[in-house]
C-alpha cells in the first residue's frame, strides 16, 4: 500500500475541522441536555416523592416498620433480588456468593431458621437456598403474603433433584404436583408405627369396649364417680356402656372445644395433644395397687420403681390394718368350723402388721405385688419400657412412646379439618361391622394397632386438595363420603406450602434425606 | 384269728397308736425351729408372669376396685385380697409348714432343694395350680407358683379353650361346662362340691396330679381334712354375685347342700381310697395299705389315760329302744372315713359286717381298688338325685321339722357315740335350722334354737380355751363329752318339740308320738 502524502493528507482532512459541527457533535449535546434534564426532573421527584424513589414497591406488612430503612436489608452493590445468585459481575464488584450470604444474613438478623438440606446440595443450588429472596420476594405490596411460595418454585427444584443433590433422594428425586403420581404417597406410611405402647383401636371404639356379641363391657359404674361425667353421652346412665369418642383421647391443642379460642391462633390444632396415661387411659386402665379397695389410691404412672414398692408396701400393710385385706395367716372363720371353732386371727396368734412383713418370707412380698404391676404394666407396654432408665427416659423430650406425630415430612391441621369425621381419614381405627357384630377383634390376638399407621393415604387429600378450576372428583359427591365429610368444601389448595415447610430446624442432619437410591421409596 | 391273737393285735395297735400320737404332740410342741428367711431362695421375675392370671387380673376385667361396678369386675381383687386360697402358697414358707415337712423328711432342714422337692411331691399339687410336670421335683421349685396361690383356673378350668367363648353374651347356661371347653362347674351345688372335693378331700388322679392328704402328712401336722361345703363357702369372701340365680340353689335348702356335698365327699373319699389301693397294687413303696387316713382319727388317736379312753365304734348305750340299733362292735375296729360316712345313709357304724371288712385289717387293696368305684358311683348318683329334687317351701319346713324330730328321738335313746357322729348331727341341726329361720321366719322357737347353736358349736371344738385361742393347736377331742352335749342338745331341743298350743301346725309336725322323756332322767 502507497503511503499517503501531506498533500493528500490536506486534501482530504479539511484544516478547520475541529471548528465545524458533526453529528456526533449534536448528538453529545444532545444527550447532555437530556442528561440535565433528567437529572433535574429526578432532583425534582426525589424532593417531593421522599421514601419510594429508589424502591420497586411498599414492603410487605411484615416488614413495614423498616419501610425507610433501607440498610436493615441494602447496601450498596449488593443486589437483594431472586437473580442475584446469577450476577457475577466481579468487574464491577458483583460478587455472586457474597451477594446469597448477605442476603442470607440479612433476612437472619431476624428469622433464625434452618436451611434446606444444603450440606447436600451442589454449589450452585446452595447459593440459591441461600437466596432468600428466591422465594420471599418483598417490595409487592403490603398485603403480599411473604410465606406464600408457588407451587412452581418448589417444582423448579424437585422436579428434577438429582441435578442439584450431591447423593440420591431418599424419599422421591421427582415431584412435580400433588396426587399420587405425582408426588407419591406419603412416606411416613410406609414403614411401621414407631410407637411402643401395644393398643387396639378397633376394640376401644366398640360400645363398651367389647364386640356387639360380647358381654362385659364397661360401664360408667366401673369408673369412679369423678371420671363419669367426662365419659358419659346425654341419656346415659351409669349402668350403660361406655362410647369413646375420637375426642376422649385425642384432643386439639388449645381449647378450640370451648370456641373461644381463635382457629388462627399459632398452630392451634395443628398438633393433636399427646395422649397421657393420666388423662386418657387411667379412668379405666387405673393402676390399682393389690389389694384394690374401694378406698386405694392408684399407682402413679411413669415412676421409679421404688417409689411404686413403697406405695404397694404401704397400701398392703394398710389394708391389712384396717381389715380390708386378709393376712395370710388369719385363720379366723365367720362360720365355725366343727372341732376348729373360729380359728384364730393373725392378731390372736401374735402376729401384728409391720414393716417387716415386707419380705419374702413374710406375709407381705413385695416382689410379687410388684409382679403383678408389672403384669398390667406389659398390657400396653414391653419389657424394655419398664426398666427405671427407659421409664424416665420415656419424660424427657423425644423419649415419648406415642409419636406426637405420624406424618413426619408433611404437617396436617386437625383444627382445619375439623368438620370431617376422623374416620374419612383413620377408618382402619373403627370398628368394621364384622368387627362389631362378631367377638372382639382384641380377643382373636394381641392388638396389632401400635404397629399401624391408620392414616389413609394420599387419595384421601387429593380429591379436594387439587388444581383450581378442576371438577370435584364424583367420589367425593357420594352420600356416604358428603356424610363423611360434614360439609367441608370440597375444594382446597393443592400448593406444596400447606403441609411442608421449607426451612429446617437447623440442626436436621442431611443424611435424614439422603443416601439411597432414589428409586427406592425410603421414609 | 383267735381271740387272744385278736387282742394282742389291738393292745398292739393301741401302744403304736399312742405312741405315734405322742410323737406328734411332742413335735408340734417343740417344732424345729424355722429357717433364717434370708436362706430362702430368690424368685425369679420371670416366674411370676402367668400370662392368664396377668389376663384375669387387668383392671377392665377381673381386677376392678373392690365396691365399683358388679361383682365379676373386681372378683380378682377379692381373690387376692381376702381369699384363704390366694395365700395358700405362701403358707408352704411360713413356720408351720417348714416344720411339717422337716417332719417328711429331716434333710429338709439344711438343704433347701430337700425342703422344695417335698413341697413338690406332696404340697404344691393342692397349695398351689401346679400341674403334673410341676409336681415331679425333676426340676427347681418354681417359687412364682407359691405366691400365686390356688389360682382361677384351679377351680374354674384351665382357660386355654374357654378364654375366648366366655367373652361372648351367649356364654351362659350349663353349656358352658361341657368337658370340652375345660370350664369347671361352679355353679351348681353338685359342681361346686366336686371341683372343691379335688384338694379338700383329694384324688390321686384328676388333673393328672396326685393330691392326697395322707396319713403321713397329718402325722407330721397338717390338719385333717373335714370338708363341709356349706361352712367353707360360707367362710370364704364372695368373689362372685351371691344374689345371682345360680346362687339362690346355695341358698335355698341348707339340708339339701349339705346332703349333696356329702354324697359328693363320700365318692371322693371312696374314689381316693380306690385310687390308693391300685397304686399300692402297682408299687407297695409308693402307697402304704391300708391307708390310716381313710378312718376315723381319734378311734386311734386316744387320750392317754384310761379314764377318758374311749372306743369309738362301740356303743354303751341302753339298746332297749325300738327305733334304734346300735350293733357292739369289736374294739379296735375305726370308722371308715367317718366323717363322710356318717349321716350319709350309709350308717357304717349299724353295719358290723361292713364295718368289719371296711377295717384296716379286712380291707383288701385289690377287691377295693375294683370295688371303690362302685361305691363312690352309688353316691355320686346319689348327690346327683338330690341335685334334682324340687321341694317346695313348705317341704323344705317340714324337712327340717322331720331332721330335728329324728335327731331329738336318736338323743333320747343315747349320746351320739363319739366325736364325729356328733360334729354331724350338729351339722345336721344347724342346716335344718338354717332352712326354718329362711322359710318360716316367724317360728319363734326355731330362732331361739338358732341361736343356741353357737354354745352347742363350743362343745365340740378341739381347744377350749376362749382366752387363749391360740394355746392349743392339737385337734384332738380329747375333751369333747358326748353326754354332756346329748344333755345340751336334748335341753334346747326340748323347747322346740314341746306343744305349742297357738300353733296347731307346727305342733303336729313336732311332737312325737311317744312322750318326752325327763332330761334330769336321761342324765
Amino acid at each position: 500500500m502507497a503511503t499517503e502524502t501531506g498533500k493528500q493528507r490536506s486534501q482530504r482532512i479539511q484544516i478547520d475541522y475541529f471548528r465545524r459541527s458533526t453529528g456526533l457533535n449534536r448528538f453529545r449535546r444532545l444527550c447532555i441536555v437530556l442528561g440535565l434534564l433528567g437529572a433535574g426532573a429526578y432532583a425534582v421527584y426525589a424532593t417531593f416523592a421522599r421514601g419510594s424513589h429508589l424502591s420497586t414497591g411498599p414492603l410487605a406488612a411484615a416488614h413495614a416498620s423498616f419501610e425507610n430503612d433501607c440498610q436493615q436489608c441494602h447496601r450498596a452493590l449488593t443486589p437483594m433480588d431472586s437473580r442475584a445468585a446469577s450476577l457475577e459481575l466481579t468487574s464491577i464488584g458483583l460478587n455472586a456468593s457474597e451477594t446469597a450470604r448477605h442476603i442470607e444474613s440479612a433476612c437472619q438478623q431476624c428469622h433464625s431458621v434452618g436451611n434446606h438440606f444444603r450440606d447436600v446440595m451442589t454449589a450452585d443450588w446452595q447459593q440459591v437456598d441461600q437466596n432468600c429472596a428466591t422465594c420471599h420476594q418483598d417490595h409487592q405490596g403490603r398485603d403480599h403474603d411473604l410465606t406464600r411460595v408457588s407451587m412452581q418454585t418448589c417444582v423448579s427444584c424437585h422436579a428434577d433433584l438429582a441435578a442439584g443433590c450431591l447423593a440420591a433422594p431418599r424419599v422421591r428425586g421427582n415431584i412435580t404436583g400433588f396426587d399420587k403420581a405425582s408426588h407419591g404417597d406419603f412416606a411416613s406410611l410406609a414403614v411401621d408405627d414407631p410407637g411402643k405402647i401395644k393398643f387396639d383401636h378397633v376394640q376401644h371404639m366398640l360400645p363398651g369396649q367389647v364386640a356387639a356379641g360380647s358381654r362385659g363391657g364397661f360401664t360408667l359404674d366401673r369408673l369412679s364417680p369423678q371420671d363419669r361425667s367426662r365419659y358419659r353421652l346425654d341419656g346415659h346412665g351409669d349402668s350403660d356402656l361406655i362410647n369413646l369418642q375420637c375426642s376422649s383421647c385425642h384432643e386439639l391443642a388449645g381449647s378450640i372445644a370451648d370456641g373461644k379460642t381463635l382457629a388462627g391462633d399459632d398452630e392451634l390444632g395443628r398438633h393433636l395433644q399427646p395422649v397421657s396415661f393420666d388423662r386418657h387411659c387411667a379412668a379405666c386402665h387405673s393402676l390399682n395397687p393389690d389389694p384394690a379397695t374401694e378406698h386405694s389410691t392408684p399407682l402413679p404412672h411413669a415412676v421409679p420403681w421404688q417409689q411404686i414398692d413403697l406405695l404397694l408396701a404401704a397400701n398392703a400393710l394398710g389394708a391389712r390394718s384396717q381389715g380390708l385385706a386378709r393376712d395370710p395367716r388369719d385363720d379366723s372363720q365367720a362360720t365355725a368350723v366343727p372341732g376348729e371353732g373360729q380359728g384364730v386371727t393373725a392378731e390372736d396368734r401374735g402376729v401384728s402388721v409391720s414393716a417387716s412383713e415386707v419380705s419374702p418370707s413374710g406375709s407381705f412380698d413385695l416382689q410379687t405385688a410388684r409382679e403383678l404391676v408389672r403384669a398390667k404394666c406389659l398390657q400396653c407396654h414391653d419389657e424394655s419400657s419398664l426398666t427405671d432408665e427407659a421409664i424416665l427416659a420415656a419424660g424427657e423430650p423425644g423419649g415419648e412412646l406415642i409419636p406426637s406425630r405420624w406424618l413426619t415430612r408433611g404437617l396436617y391441621d386437625h383444627a382445619a379439618h375439623m368438620r370431617i369425621d376422623c374416620k374419612f381419614c383413620h377408618e382402619a381405627a373403627h370398628p368394621s361391622e364384622s368387627a362389631s357384630e362378631s367377638t372382639s377383634e382384641s380377643a382373636a390376638g394381641p392388638p396389632e394397632d401400635h404397629r399401624k399407621v391408620m392414616i389413609a393415604g394420599i387419595d384421601s387429600c387429593t380429591g379436594c386438595h387439587r388444581g383450581e378450576g378442576l371438577p370435584t372428583p364424583q367420589s367425593l359427591l357420594e352420600p356416604t363420603t358428603l356424610t363423611l365429610i360434614g360439609g367441608q368444601p370440597t375444594w382446597a389448595s393443592d400448593q406444596c406450602m400447606l403441609c411442608h415447610r421449607y426451612h429446617t430446624a437447623g440442626d436436621m442432619s442431611a443424611s435424614a434425606l439422603t443416601s439411597t437410591p432414589s428409586s427406592e421409596p425410603v421414609p | 384269728m383267735s381271740d387272744a391273737g385278736f387282742r394282742r393285735s389291738v393292745i398292739r395297735r393301741r401302744v403304736d397308736a399312742r405312741l405315734a400320737w405322742t410323737v406328734v404332740m411332742l413335735l408340734i410342741a417343740f417344732p424345729a425351729s424355722g429357717q433364717d428367711s434370708s436362706s430362702l431362695p430368690a424368685i425369679d421375675s420371670a416366674q411370676l408372669q402367668p400370662p392368664l392370671l396377668a389376663s384375669c387380673a387387668s383392671s377392665t376385667c377381673h381386677g376392678g376396685i373392690h365396691g365399683r361396678g358388679p361383682a365379676w369386675t373386681h372378683a380378682f381383687t377379692v381373690w387376692h385380697a381376702r381369699d384363704p386360697h390366694a395365700s395358700a402358697g405362701r403358707l408352704l414358707r411360713d413356720a408351720d409348714s417348714r416344720a411339717i415337712v422337716e417332719r417328711l423328711d429331716p434333710g429338709a432342714a439344711s438343704v433347701q432343694s430337700a425342703y422344695d422337692r417335698v413341697l413338690q411331691v406332696r404340697c404344691i399339687s393342692c397349695h398351689t395350680s401346679a400341674g403334673p410336670d410341676d409336681c415331679r421335683g425333676n426340676e427347681p421349685l418354681n417359687m412364682g407358683m407359691l405366691e400365686r396361690g390356688v389360682e382361677c383356673q384351679s377351680c374354674h378350668g384351665s382357660a386355654e379353650r374357654w378364654l375366648q367363648p366366655h367373652l361372648a353374651k351367649n356364654w351362659s347356661g350349663p353349656e358352658r361346662f361341657e368337658a370340652s371347653f375345660g370350664m369347671r362347674d361352679t355353679e351348681s351345688v353338685l359342681g361346686r362340691a366336686t371341683t372343691c372335693v379335688r384338694c379338700h378331700v383329694g384324688s390321686r388322679t384328676d388333673d393328672g396330679v396326685v393330691r392326697d392328704m395322707n396319713h403321713d402328712l397329718i402325722a407330721a401336722g397338717h390338719p385333717a381334712l373335714r370338708f363341709d361345703l356349706l361352712i367353707y363357702l360360707e367362710n370364704l369372701p364372695k368373689h362372685w354375685n351371691d344374689a345371682s340365680d345360680s346362687e339362690a340353689a346355695f341358698q335355698r335348702s341348707a339340708l339339701k347342700v349339705r346332703q349333696i356335698s356329702r354324697a359328693v365327699t363320700l365318692s371322693s373319699a371312696a374314689s381316693l381310697a380306690g385310687e390308693r389301693a391300685a397304686d399300692h397294687l402297682r408299687d407297695h413303696s409308693m402307697v402304704p395299705w391300708p391307708e390310716l387316713s381313710d378312718y376315723d382319727c381319734f378311734a386311734c388317736h386316744q387320750s392317754l389315760s384310761i379314764r377318758d379312753y374311749r372306743l369309738a365304734a362301740v356303743s354303751d348305750a341302753a339298746t332297749d329302744a325300738d327305733e334304734v340299733v346300735l350293733p357292739l362292735v369289736r374294739p379296735g375296729i375305726p370308722v371308715w372315713n367317718a366323717w363322710h360316712s356318717i349321716g350319709n345313709e350309709w350308717e357304717l357304724r349299724d353295719n358290723a359286717t361292713a364295718m368289719e371288712r371296711l377295717s384296716p385289717f379286712g380291707l383288701d387293696a385289690a377287691s377295693f381298688a375294683s370295688q371303690s368305684q362302685q361305691i363312690a358311683g352309688r353316691y355320686r348318683e346319689l348327690a346327683k338325685d338330690r341335685q334334682m329334687t324340687v321341694a317346695s317351701d313348705e317341704q323344705i319346713v317340714q324337712t327340717a321339722h322331720e331332721s330335728i324330730l329324728s335327731l331329738y328321738r336318736r338323743l333320747q335313746v343315747s349320746a351320739p357315740r363319739d366325736w364325729h357322729e356328733a360334729a354331724i348331727q350338729y351339722l345336721d341341726l344347724d342346716a335344718a335350722i338354717r332352712d326354718l329361720t329362711r322359710w318360716s321366719p316367724q317360728d319363734e322357737s326355731a330362732r331361739q334354737l338358732r341361736e343356741s347353736l353357737p354354745e352347742i358349736e363350743r362343745r365340740l371344738r378341739f381347744n377350749l380355751d376362749d382366752a387363749n385361742p391360740s394355746a392349743s393347736r392339737l385337734q384332738s377331742p380329747a375333751r369333747f363329752d358326748p353326754d354332756e352335749l346329748r344333755r345340751a342338745l336334748l335341753s334346747k331341743l326340748k323347747d322346740f318339740v314341746k306343744p305349742n298350743p297357738n300353733d296347731g301346725q307346727d305342733q303336729a309336725h313336732r311332737e312325737p308320738s311317744t312322750s318326752t322323756p325327763s332330761v334330769a332322767n336321761e342324765t
